[in-house]
Protein backbone atom coordinates (compact mmCIF):
# COMPACT_ATOMS: atom_id res chain seq x y z
CA UNK A 1 0.00 0.00 0.00
CA UNK A 2 2.61 2.41 1.25
CA UNK A 3 4.99 1.28 -2.14
CA UNK A 4 2.30 2.36 -4.21
CA UNK A 5 1.76 5.92 -2.88
CA UNK A 6 4.79 6.69 -3.12
CA UNK A 7 5.18 5.47 -6.46
CA UNK A 8 1.93 7.38 -7.25
CA UNK A 9 3.32 10.86 -5.51
CA UNK A 10 6.46 10.08 -7.66
CA UNK A 11 4.64 10.30 -11.01
CA UNK A 12 2.56 13.13 -9.87
CA UNK A 13 5.90 15.07 -8.70
CA UNK A 14 6.99 14.27 -12.43
CA UNK A 15 3.51 15.15 -14.07
CA UNK A 16 3.27 18.17 -12.68
CA UNK A 17 6.42 19.07 -13.43
CA UNK A 18 6.02 18.29 -17.46
CA UNK A 19 2.53 20.14 -17.17
CA UNK A 20 4.33 23.61 -17.45
CA UNK A 21 5.84 22.64 -20.34
CA UNK A 22 2.45 21.97 -22.20
CA UNK A 23 2.38 24.83 -22.22
CA UNK A 24 0.59 26.71 -19.42
CA UNK A 25 1.33 30.40 -20.02
CA UNK A 26 4.99 31.59 -19.20
CA UNK A 27 6.88 29.00 -17.54
CA UNK A 28 8.43 30.43 -14.76
CA UNK A 29 6.33 33.15 -14.98
CA UNK A 30 6.34 36.28 -12.88
CA UNK A 31 3.99 36.75 -9.70
CA UNK A 32 4.06 40.31 -10.23
CA UNK A 33 3.90 40.03 -13.90
CA UNK A 34 6.61 42.61 -14.73
CA UNK A 35 7.06 41.39 -17.89
CA UNK A 36 3.14 41.71 -19.28
CA UNK A 37 2.79 45.03 -17.41
CA UNK A 38 5.67 46.72 -19.12
CA UNK A 39 4.35 45.09 -22.33
CA UNK A 40 0.80 46.61 -21.99
CA UNK A 41 2.78 50.18 -20.60
CA UNK A 42 4.79 50.04 -23.77
CA UNK A 43 7.83 50.77 -21.22
CA UNK A 44 10.27 49.44 -19.59
CA UNK A 45 11.02 51.79 -16.09
CA UNK A 46 14.59 51.65 -15.51
CA UNK A 47 16.39 53.02 -12.43
CA UNK A 48 20.02 54.42 -12.97
CA UNK A 49 22.63 54.80 -10.70
CA UNK A 50 25.24 57.36 -11.85
CA UNK A 51 28.49 55.02 -11.87
CA UNK A 52 31.51 55.94 -14.22
CA UNK A 53 32.55 54.53 -16.76
CA UNK A 54 28.91 51.38 -16.31
CA UNK A 55 26.72 54.64 -16.49
CA UNK A 56 26.82 58.25 -16.54
CA UNK A 57 25.50 60.97 -17.92
CA UNK A 58 25.71 62.54 -21.56
CA UNK A 59 25.90 66.08 -22.09
CA UNK A 60 22.03 66.42 -22.58
CA UNK A 61 21.60 64.67 -19.28
CA UNK A 62 20.75 61.13 -21.07
CA UNK A 63 22.50 57.89 -19.53
CA UNK A 64 25.21 56.22 -21.52
CA UNK A 65 27.79 53.86 -21.30
CA UNK A 66 28.12 50.06 -21.15
CA UNK A 67 24.34 49.11 -19.03
CA UNK A 68 21.81 51.86 -20.71
CA UNK A 69 23.68 50.67 -23.66
CA UNK A 70 22.16 47.23 -23.12
CA UNK A 71 18.84 48.01 -21.53
CA UNK A 72 18.37 50.31 -24.62
CA UNK A 73 18.65 47.08 -26.80
CA UNK A 74 16.78 44.51 -24.86
CA UNK A 75 13.92 47.11 -24.64
CA UNK A 76 13.97 47.90 -28.55
CA UNK A 77 13.74 43.83 -29.10
CA UNK A 78 10.84 43.93 -27.32
CA UNK A 79 9.20 46.88 -28.59
CA UNK A 80 9.30 48.84 -25.62
CA UNK A 81 10.20 52.78 -24.72
CA UNK A 82 12.58 53.30 -21.78
CA UNK A 83 11.74 55.44 -18.86
CA UNK A 84 14.97 56.03 -17.41
CA UNK A 85 14.91 57.42 -13.28
CA UNK A 86 17.84 58.90 -12.05
CA UNK A 87 18.36 57.38 -8.40
CA UNK A 88 21.17 56.26 -5.87
CA UNK A 89 22.08 52.70 -5.37
CA UNK A 90 20.02 52.37 -2.10
CA UNK A 91 16.99 53.89 -3.51
CA UNK A 92 16.78 51.83 -6.76
CA UNK A 93 17.13 48.73 -4.64
CA UNK A 94 14.09 49.89 -2.69
CA UNK A 95 11.98 50.52 -5.91
CA UNK A 96 12.76 47.18 -7.14
CA UNK A 97 11.99 45.54 -4.18
CA UNK A 98 8.72 47.30 -4.39
CA UNK A 99 7.91 46.27 -7.81
CA UNK A 100 8.16 49.79 -8.95
CA UNK A 101 11.28 49.63 -11.49
CA UNK A 102 11.67 46.89 -13.79
CA UNK A 103 15.40 46.91 -13.86
CA UNK A 104 18.52 48.39 -12.07
CA UNK A 105 21.70 49.75 -13.65
CA UNK A 106 25.09 51.46 -12.56
CA UNK A 107 27.30 49.32 -11.44
CA UNK A 108 25.95 46.01 -9.87
CA UNK A 109 28.10 43.20 -8.98
CA UNK A 110 27.39 39.41 -8.12
CA UNK A 111 28.93 40.15 -5.13
CA UNK A 112 26.27 43.02 -4.46
CA UNK A 113 25.39 43.07 -0.92
CA UNK A 114 21.75 44.08 -1.89
CA UNK A 115 21.84 40.24 -3.11
CA UNK A 116 19.22 39.37 -1.33
CA UNK A 117 16.80 41.63 -1.52
CA UNK A 118 16.54 42.04 -5.59
CA UNK A 119 17.29 39.80 -7.86
CA UNK A 120 20.51 39.47 -9.97
CA UNK A 121 21.48 38.49 -13.82
CA UNK A 122 24.50 36.23 -14.33
CA UNK A 123 27.56 38.05 -14.77
CA UNK A 124 26.84 39.39 -18.55
CA UNK A 125 30.85 40.35 -18.09
CA UNK A 126 33.94 40.47 -15.63
CA UNK A 127 36.14 43.81 -15.30
CA UNK A 128 39.49 43.10 -13.97
CA UNK A 129 41.44 46.22 -12.74
CA UNK A 130 44.97 45.44 -13.18
CA UNK A 131 48.43 47.70 -12.30
CA UNK A 132 49.61 48.64 -16.18
CA UNK A 133 52.90 49.96 -16.75
CA UNK A 134 54.02 52.58 -19.18
CA UNK A 135 55.70 51.39 -22.23
CA UNK A 136 58.87 52.65 -21.28
CA UNK A 137 58.96 51.41 -17.65
CA UNK A 138 60.16 47.88 -16.69
CA UNK A 139 57.75 45.14 -14.81
CA UNK A 140 58.32 45.32 -11.06
CA UNK A 141 58.98 41.86 -9.66
CA UNK A 142 56.78 42.77 -6.83
CA UNK A 143 54.69 45.23 -5.45
CA UNK A 144 55.93 45.94 -2.59
CA UNK A 145 57.65 49.61 -1.90
CA UNK A 146 56.28 50.35 -5.67
CA UNK A 147 54.10 53.52 -6.08
CA UNK A 148 51.09 52.78 -8.03
CA UNK A 149 49.03 55.83 -9.54
CA UNK A 150 45.21 55.61 -9.45
CA UNK A 151 42.51 57.81 -11.72
CA UNK A 152 40.92 60.71 -9.18
CA UNK A 153 37.50 59.50 -9.08
CA UNK A 154 38.17 55.42 -8.14
CA UNK A 155 39.83 56.29 -4.45
CA UNK A 156 38.39 52.90 -3.35
CA UNK A 157 41.79 51.41 -5.21
CA UNK A 158 44.08 52.93 -2.99
CA UNK A 159 42.96 50.53 0.07
CA UNK A 160 43.40 47.88 -2.59
CA UNK A 161 47.27 48.84 -3.20
CA UNK A 162 47.27 49.83 0.32
CA UNK A 163 46.80 45.64 1.16
CA UNK A 164 49.31 44.92 -1.64
CA UNK A 165 52.04 46.58 0.42
CA UNK A 166 51.83 49.44 -2.69
CA UNK A 167 51.60 53.42 -2.23
CA UNK A 168 48.88 54.48 -3.77
CA UNK A 169 49.43 58.09 -5.17
CA UNK A 170 46.18 59.94 -7.09
CA UNK A 171 46.70 61.29 -10.22
CA UNK A 172 47.33 65.17 -8.56
CA UNK A 173 50.25 63.59 -6.89
CA UNK A 174 53.63 64.45 -8.86
CA UNK A 175 54.83 61.13 -7.44
CA UNK A 176 51.96 59.07 -9.51
CA UNK A 177 53.76 60.70 -12.74
CA UNK A 178 56.85 59.31 -11.82
CA UNK A 179 56.29 55.93 -10.81
CA UNK A 180 55.06 55.00 -13.85
CA UNK A 181 52.73 52.30 -12.66
CA UNK A 182 48.92 53.10 -12.15
CA UNK A 183 46.02 51.00 -11.61
CA UNK A 184 43.36 51.08 -14.34
CA UNK A 185 40.63 48.59 -15.85
CA UNK A 186 42.38 45.87 -18.07
CA UNK A 187 39.64 46.59 -20.98
CA UNK A 188 41.54 50.35 -21.19
CA UNK A 189 45.25 49.23 -21.46
CA UNK A 190 45.38 48.92 -25.19
CA UNK A 191 43.63 52.19 -25.68
CA UNK A 192 46.08 53.90 -23.14
CA UNK A 193 49.05 52.13 -24.48
CA UNK A 194 49.92 50.81 -21.59
CA UNK A 195 51.21 47.03 -20.74
CA UNK A 196 49.95 44.52 -18.11
CA UNK A 197 52.23 43.73 -15.12
CA UNK A 198 49.98 40.51 -14.10
CA UNK A 199 49.41 41.83 -10.88
CA UNK A 200 45.72 42.18 -11.15
CA UNK A 201 43.82 44.14 -7.98
CA UNK A 202 40.32 42.80 -8.31
CA UNK A 203 38.05 41.09 -10.73
CA UNK A 204 34.89 41.95 -10.35
CA UNK A 205 31.20 39.79 -12.36
CA UNK A 206 29.06 42.56 -13.49
CA UNK A 207 25.19 42.01 -13.43
CA UNK A 208 21.98 44.04 -13.82
CA UNK A 209 19.50 44.13 -10.98
CA UNK A 210 15.45 43.04 -11.66
CA UNK A 211 12.67 43.21 -8.67
CA UNK A 212 13.38 40.28 -6.56
CA UNK A 213 11.00 36.55 -7.56
CA UNK A 214 10.51 37.71 -11.13
CA UNK A 215 12.02 34.74 -12.82
CA UNK A 216 10.07 35.18 -16.53
CA UNK A 217 11.17 38.19 -16.68
CA UNK A 218 14.83 37.56 -15.72
CA UNK A 219 14.54 34.70 -17.91
CA UNK A 220 14.60 36.79 -20.92
CA UNK A 221 16.96 39.75 -20.40
CA UNK A 222 19.38 37.06 -19.26
CA UNK A 223 18.22 35.25 -22.94
CA UNK A 224 18.98 38.60 -24.41
CA UNK A 225 22.43 39.27 -22.75
CA UNK A 226 24.08 35.43 -23.53
CA UNK A 227 23.05 36.50 -27.47
CA UNK A 228 24.59 40.36 -26.75
CA UNK A 229 27.54 39.39 -24.79
CA UNK A 230 29.96 37.05 -24.10
CA UNK A 231 29.22 36.54 -20.33
CA UNK A 232 33.35 35.95 -19.90
CA UNK A 233 34.32 38.95 -22.17
CA UNK A 234 35.80 42.11 -20.89
CA UNK A 235 33.66 45.18 -22.88
CA UNK A 236 35.34 48.37 -23.20
CA UNK A 237 33.76 51.03 -21.18
CA UNK A 238 35.46 53.81 -22.76
CA UNK A 239 34.60 53.02 -25.80
CA UNK A 240 30.62 52.86 -25.02
CA UNK A 241 31.06 56.91 -23.22
CA UNK A 242 31.36 58.44 -26.87
CA UNK A 243 27.43 59.10 -27.42
CA UNK A 244 24.06 57.95 -26.53
CA UNK A 245 23.72 55.12 -28.77
CA UNK B 1 28.71 -4.59 15.22
CA UNK B 2 30.99 -7.21 15.33
CA UNK B 3 29.11 -8.65 19.33
CA UNK B 4 26.40 -8.59 20.81
CA UNK B 5 27.28 -7.71 24.37
CA UNK B 6 29.57 -10.05 25.23
CA UNK B 7 29.48 -13.27 22.99
CA UNK B 8 29.29 -13.21 19.30
CA UNK B 9 25.91 -13.20 17.23
CA UNK B 10 23.97 -15.97 17.06
CA UNK B 11 24.89 -17.75 13.08
CA UNK B 12 22.00 -16.68 11.90
CA UNK B 13 22.02 -13.30 12.90
CA UNK B 14 25.77 -13.02 11.63
CA UNK B 15 25.11 -12.19 8.07
CA UNK B 16 22.35 -9.67 8.78
CA UNK B 17 24.92 -7.99 11.19
CA UNK B 18 27.54 -7.48 8.70
CA UNK B 19 24.85 -6.67 5.70
CA UNK B 20 23.58 -3.69 8.31
CA UNK B 21 27.22 -2.47 8.38
CA UNK B 22 27.56 -2.77 5.10
CA UNK B 23 24.11 -0.47 4.60
CA UNK B 24 25.70 1.93 6.80
CA UNK B 25 28.72 2.55 4.82
CA UNK B 26 26.68 2.78 1.59
CA UNK B 27 24.52 4.82 3.12
CA UNK B 28 27.20 7.53 3.78
CA UNK B 29 28.50 7.18 0.45
CA UNK B 30 25.19 7.75 -1.53
CA UNK B 31 24.69 10.29 1.41
CA UNK B 32 27.58 12.43 0.10
CA UNK B 33 26.84 12.19 -3.63
CA UNK B 34 23.77 13.72 -2.82
CA UNK B 35 24.92 16.50 -0.68
CA UNK B 36 27.32 17.25 -3.34
CA UNK B 37 24.92 17.25 -6.43
CA UNK B 38 22.16 19.67 -4.25
CA UNK B 39 24.73 21.84 -3.35
CA UNK B 40 25.96 22.27 -7.35
CA UNK B 41 21.99 22.70 -7.84
CA UNK B 42 20.43 24.58 -4.95
CA UNK B 43 21.23 28.48 -6.37
CA UNK B 44 18.68 30.62 -3.84
CA UNK B 45 15.98 28.08 -2.68
CA UNK B 46 14.53 27.61 0.59
CA UNK B 47 13.41 24.44 0.09
CA UNK B 48 16.53 23.04 -1.63
CA UNK B 49 18.74 24.38 1.38
CA UNK B 50 16.81 22.67 3.65
CA UNK B 51 16.54 19.59 1.70
CA UNK B 52 20.76 20.19 1.94
CA UNK B 53 20.56 20.44 5.60
CA UNK B 54 18.59 17.73 6.11
CA UNK B 55 20.86 14.91 4.00
CA UNK B 56 23.52 16.82 6.17
CA UNK B 57 21.82 15.69 9.04
CA UNK B 58 20.77 12.18 7.58
CA UNK B 59 24.35 11.49 7.84
CA UNK B 60 24.42 11.71 11.89
CA UNK B 61 22.89 8.08 11.85
CA UNK B 62 24.26 6.19 9.87
CA UNK B 63 28.07 7.57 11.41
CA UNK B 64 26.81 7.48 14.66
CA UNK B 65 25.76 3.31 14.35
CA UNK B 66 28.98 2.86 13.00
CA UNK B 67 31.56 4.65 15.34
CA UNK B 68 29.35 3.47 18.52
CA UNK B 69 28.91 0.08 17.48
CA UNK B 70 32.34 -0.81 17.55
CA UNK B 71 32.35 0.64 20.75
CA UNK B 72 29.57 -0.96 21.84
CA UNK B 73 31.09 -4.28 21.00
CA UNK B 74 33.82 -3.88 23.40
CA UNK B 75 34.12 -6.56 26.50
CA UNK B 76 32.86 -5.43 29.52
CA UNK B 77 35.98 -4.38 31.77
CA UNK B 78 37.12 -2.93 35.46
CA UNK B 79 35.58 0.18 34.92
CA UNK B 80 32.44 -1.09 32.51
CA UNK B 81 31.14 -4.01 34.32
CA UNK B 82 28.12 -3.78 32.44
CA UNK B 83 29.89 -3.61 28.98
CA UNK B 84 29.08 -0.75 26.92
CA UNK B 85 26.43 -1.53 25.17
CA UNK B 86 24.62 2.17 26.29
CA UNK B 87 26.71 3.57 24.34
CA UNK B 88 24.58 3.24 20.87
CA UNK B 89 22.00 4.31 22.43
CA UNK B 90 23.24 7.64 24.08
CA UNK B 91 24.81 8.73 20.54
CA UNK B 92 21.35 8.20 19.13
CA UNK B 93 20.12 10.12 21.90
CA UNK B 94 22.15 13.08 21.00
CA UNK B 95 21.59 13.12 17.43
CA UNK B 96 17.83 13.05 17.93
CA UNK B 97 18.16 16.15 19.94
CA UNK B 98 20.35 17.39 17.18
CA UNK B 99 17.46 16.80 14.43
CA UNK B 100 15.39 18.63 17.12
CA UNK B 101 17.34 21.84 17.02
CA UNK B 102 18.08 21.71 13.20
CA UNK B 103 14.44 21.35 12.24
CA UNK B 104 13.63 24.09 15.18
CA UNK B 105 16.11 26.24 13.43
CA UNK B 106 15.12 25.66 9.67
CA UNK B 107 11.19 26.05 10.73
CA UNK B 108 11.93 29.59 12.20
CA UNK B 109 14.15 30.40 9.24
CA UNK B 110 11.26 29.42 6.54
CA UNK B 111 8.47 31.31 8.93
CA UNK B 112 10.78 34.72 8.49
CA UNK B 113 10.56 34.02 4.74
CA UNK B 114 7.55 33.72 4.60
CA UNK B 115 6.17 36.47 6.76
CA UNK B 116 8.93 38.87 5.19
CA UNK B 117 7.45 37.78 1.50
CA UNK B 118 10.47 36.77 0.40
CA UNK B 119 10.18 36.69 -3.64
CA UNK B 120 13.14 34.20 -4.25
CA UNK B 121 14.93 34.76 -7.75
CA UNK B 122 15.66 31.95 -10.22
CA UNK B 123 17.10 32.66 -12.90
CA UNK B 124 19.53 30.78 -16.19
CA UNK B 125 21.18 27.42 -14.37
CA UNK B 126 25.14 28.43 -14.06
CA UNK B 127 27.44 25.81 -13.90
CA UNK B 128 31.15 27.24 -12.71
CA UNK B 129 31.04 30.49 -13.65
CA UNK B 130 29.14 29.47 -16.82
CA UNK B 131 25.60 30.26 -17.91
CA UNK B 132 23.94 27.29 -19.21
CA UNK B 133 20.36 27.92 -21.45
CA UNK B 134 18.15 26.27 -18.92
CA UNK B 135 15.81 27.09 -16.11
CA UNK B 136 18.16 26.98 -12.45
CA UNK B 137 14.83 24.99 -11.79
CA UNK B 138 15.05 22.61 -13.81
CA UNK B 139 18.84 21.30 -12.51
CA UNK B 140 17.11 21.82 -8.87
CA UNK B 141 14.63 19.21 -9.54
CA UNK B 142 16.53 16.58 -10.98
CA UNK B 143 19.03 16.56 -8.21
CA UNK B 144 15.90 16.35 -6.09
CA UNK B 145 14.42 13.25 -7.69
CA UNK B 146 18.34 11.58 -7.68
CA UNK B 147 17.85 12.42 -3.98
CA UNK B 148 14.73 10.33 -4.05
CA UNK B 149 16.13 7.22 -4.61
CA UNK B 150 19.28 6.05 -2.61
CA UNK B 151 17.50 6.39 0.25
CA UNK B 152 14.30 4.62 -0.42
CA UNK B 153 15.90 1.45 -1.06
CA UNK B 154 18.78 1.56 1.32
CA UNK B 155 15.91 2.44 3.81
CA UNK B 156 13.73 -0.78 3.24
CA UNK B 157 16.54 -3.28 3.05
CA UNK B 158 17.84 -1.39 6.75
CA UNK B 159 14.41 -1.72 7.83
CA UNK B 160 14.27 -5.45 7.76
CA UNK B 161 17.67 -6.08 9.06
CA UNK B 162 16.64 -3.79 11.84
CA UNK B 163 13.21 -5.62 12.85
CA UNK B 164 15.11 -9.07 12.47
CA UNK B 165 18.04 -7.67 14.79
CA UNK B 166 15.92 -5.73 16.87
CA UNK B 167 18.16 -2.66 16.82
CA UNK B 168 16.19 0.15 17.47
CA UNK B 169 19.06 2.66 16.29
CA UNK B 170 18.99 0.98 12.47
CA UNK B 171 15.37 0.64 12.75
CA UNK B 172 14.90 4.43 13.69
CA UNK B 173 17.40 5.13 10.82
CA UNK B 174 15.70 3.23 8.47
CA UNK B 175 12.46 5.12 8.83
CA UNK B 176 14.31 8.56 8.26
CA UNK B 177 15.61 7.18 4.79
CA UNK B 178 12.25 6.10 3.94
CA UNK B 179 10.82 9.12 4.87
CA UNK B 180 13.15 10.91 2.70
CA UNK B 181 11.05 10.92 -0.63
CA UNK B 182 8.50 13.48 1.34
CA UNK B 183 11.21 15.92 1.24
CA UNK B 184 12.66 15.37 -1.89
CA UNK B 185 8.59 15.98 -3.10
CA UNK B 186 7.99 18.61 -1.06
CA UNK B 187 10.98 20.61 -2.74
CA UNK B 188 10.01 19.51 -6.23
CA UNK B 189 6.66 20.83 -5.73
CA UNK B 190 7.97 24.30 -4.27
CA UNK B 191 10.44 24.91 -7.19
CA UNK B 192 7.23 24.21 -9.50
CA UNK B 193 5.14 26.42 -7.07
CA UNK B 194 8.33 29.19 -8.18
CA UNK B 195 7.77 28.40 -11.42
CA UNK B 196 4.01 29.22 -11.52
CA UNK B 197 4.13 32.62 -9.88
CA UNK B 198 3.52 31.46 -6.46
CA UNK B 199 6.43 33.24 -4.80
CA UNK B 200 5.17 31.58 -1.39
CA UNK B 201 5.90 27.87 -2.73
CA UNK B 202 9.72 27.70 -1.70
CA UNK B 203 9.09 28.85 1.73
CA UNK B 204 6.15 26.60 2.87
CA UNK B 205 7.84 23.63 1.09
CA UNK B 206 11.06 24.19 3.42
CA UNK B 207 8.66 24.66 6.30
CA UNK B 208 7.02 21.29 5.70
CA UNK B 209 10.16 19.85 5.58
CA UNK B 210 11.90 21.08 8.63
CA UNK B 211 8.76 19.98 10.45
CA UNK B 212 9.40 16.37 8.98
CA UNK B 213 13.19 17.00 10.15
CA UNK B 214 11.56 17.96 13.89
CA UNK B 215 9.49 15.06 14.32
CA UNK B 216 11.89 12.51 13.19
CA UNK B 217 13.90 14.47 16.31
CA UNK B 218 11.56 14.50 18.62
CA UNK B 219 10.16 11.12 17.91
CA UNK B 220 13.96 9.24 17.84
CA UNK B 221 14.53 11.53 21.21
CA UNK B 222 11.73 9.22 22.85
CA UNK B 223 12.96 6.05 21.86
CA UNK B 224 16.36 6.59 22.92
CA UNK B 225 14.69 7.54 26.22
CA UNK B 226 12.69 4.53 26.31
CA UNK B 227 15.80 2.23 26.25
CA UNK B 228 18.14 4.94 28.47
CA UNK B 229 15.31 4.13 31.47
CA UNK B 230 15.02 0.99 31.23
CA UNK B 231 11.85 0.14 30.23
CA UNK B 232 10.60 -3.24 29.67
CA UNK B 233 11.35 -5.30 26.33
CA UNK B 234 9.40 -4.35 23.62
CA UNK B 235 9.01 -4.56 19.72
CA UNK B 236 11.28 -2.38 17.86
CA UNK B 237 8.23 -1.41 15.69
CA UNK B 238 4.93 -1.30 17.29
CA UNK B 239 6.18 -0.79 20.78
CA UNK B 240 4.11 -3.41 22.71
CA UNK B 241 5.66 -5.40 25.09
CA UNK B 242 7.17 -8.72 24.09
CA UNK B 243 5.63 -10.57 27.42
CA UNK B 244 8.50 -11.99 27.62
CA UNK B 245 8.54 -12.20 31.70
CA UNK B 246 5.04 -14.38 31.45
CA UNK B 247 7.12 -16.74 28.79
CA UNK B 248 9.76 -16.61 31.46
CA UNK B 249 7.94 -17.14 34.55
CA UNK B 250 5.99 -20.46 32.39
CA UNK B 251 8.91 -21.82 31.29
CA UNK B 252 10.72 -21.92 34.93
CA UNK B 253 7.42 -22.66 36.78
CA UNK B 254 7.16 -25.66 34.89
CA UNK B 255 10.16 -27.30 36.29
CA UNK B 256 9.88 -29.48 39.42
CA UNK B 257 12.38 -27.47 41.44
CA UNK B 258 10.96 -24.22 41.33
CA UNK B 259 7.78 -23.78 43.23
CA UNK B 260 7.10 -20.32 42.95
CA UNK B 261 9.48 -17.66 40.50
CA UNK B 262 8.67 -13.94 39.27
CA UNK B 263 10.99 -11.82 36.54
CA UNK B 264 12.07 -8.43 35.75
CA UNK B 265 13.75 -7.72 32.17
CA UNK B 266 14.88 -4.40 30.69
CA UNK B 267 15.70 -3.60 27.83
CA UNK B 268 20.03 -3.00 27.40
CA UNK B 269 20.71 -1.59 24.16
CA UNK B 270 19.88 -4.94 21.53
CA UNK B 271 19.40 -7.40 24.12
CA UNK B 272 17.44 -7.98 27.40
CA UNK B 273 18.81 -8.67 30.87
CA UNK B 274 16.80 -8.94 34.09
CA UNK B 275 16.60 -10.95 37.15
CA UNK B 276 14.34 -14.10 37.95
CA UNK B 277 13.03 -14.56 41.63
CA UNK B 278 12.64 -17.91 42.59
CA UNK B 279 11.21 -19.79 45.67
CA UNK B 280 13.08 -23.24 45.38
CA UNK B 281 10.73 -25.96 46.03
CA UNK B 282 13.13 -27.92 48.71
CA UNK B 283 14.27 -24.39 50.44
CA UNK B 284 17.80 -24.97 48.57
CA UNK B 285 19.03 -23.45 45.21
CA UNK B 286 22.79 -25.29 44.50
CA UNK B 287 24.41 -23.22 41.70
CA UNK B 288 23.56 -26.07 39.60
CA UNK B 289 20.26 -25.28 39.60
CA UNK B 290 20.86 -21.40 38.83
CA UNK B 291 22.57 -22.66 36.46
CA UNK B 292 19.64 -24.25 35.06
CA UNK B 293 17.08 -22.31 35.44
CA UNK B 294 18.94 -19.24 33.93
CA UNK B 295 19.52 -21.50 30.90
CA UNK B 296 16.31 -22.74 30.80
CA UNK B 297 14.87 -18.87 30.82
CA UNK B 298 17.40 -17.46 28.84
CA UNK B 299 16.32 -20.15 25.82
CA UNK B 300 13.02 -18.75 25.22
CA UNK B 301 14.49 -15.33 23.73
CA UNK B 302 18.31 -14.86 21.60
CA UNK B 303 17.97 -11.07 23.10
CA UNK B 304 17.73 -12.59 26.44
CA UNK B 305 21.19 -12.39 27.68
CA UNK B 306 23.17 -12.69 31.68
CA UNK B 307 19.80 -13.12 33.66
CA UNK B 308 20.86 -13.19 37.65
CA UNK B 309 19.39 -16.13 39.47
CA UNK B 310 18.11 -14.85 43.23
CA UNK B 311 16.95 -17.65 45.31
CA UNK B 312 13.82 -16.04 47.93
CA UNK B 313 12.11 -18.01 50.84
CA UNK B 314 8.88 -16.24 49.35
CA UNK B 315 7.68 -13.94 46.39
CA UNK B 316 7.27 -11.12 48.76
CA UNK B 317 11.05 -10.67 49.19
CA UNK B 318 11.45 -10.14 45.55
CA UNK B 319 12.94 -6.92 44.04
CA UNK B 320 9.59 -4.24 43.64
CA UNK B 321 8.34 -3.80 39.47
CA UNK B 322 8.76 -7.84 38.76
CA UNK B 323 5.90 -9.83 36.74
CA UNK B 324 3.65 -11.51 37.16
Amino acid sequence: MRNRAVGLLVIGCLLAALLPLAGCGQFPSDPESTFNKAAKRGSLRVGVIDNPPWTTRSGAGEPIGVEPALVRAFAASHGLKVEWHWLSESECVEALKRFQLDVGIGGFTRKSPWKKEVGLTFAYATSRTVVAAAPTVPFPATLKGAVVAVPQEQVALAGLIEARGATPALSSDPAAKKSGLVAIDAADLELLGLRDTGFELRSVKRALAVPPGENGFLMRLERFLRQRADPNAVPTPSSELGGPS
Amino acid sequence: MRRLANRPWPADKRDQAAAAERLEWLTIAFLLTIVAVIALTMGSSQAMKTAWIEDLLGLIPPIVFLVASRYASRRPDADHPYGYQRALQLSFLAASMALIVFGGYMLYDASVSLFSRHHPTIGHFTFLSHSVPIWAGWPMIAALVYSMLPPILLGRRKLRIARTLHLKTLYADATMNKDDWMTAAAAILGIIGIGLGLWWADAVAAAFISLNVLRDGVINTLRAMGDLVDGRPRDVERRQPLELERQIAAAVGAMPEVAAVSARLREDGPTFRGELFIVPANGNCSPDMAARVAQTAESIDWRLHEIAVMPVSSLEDAAAGTLP
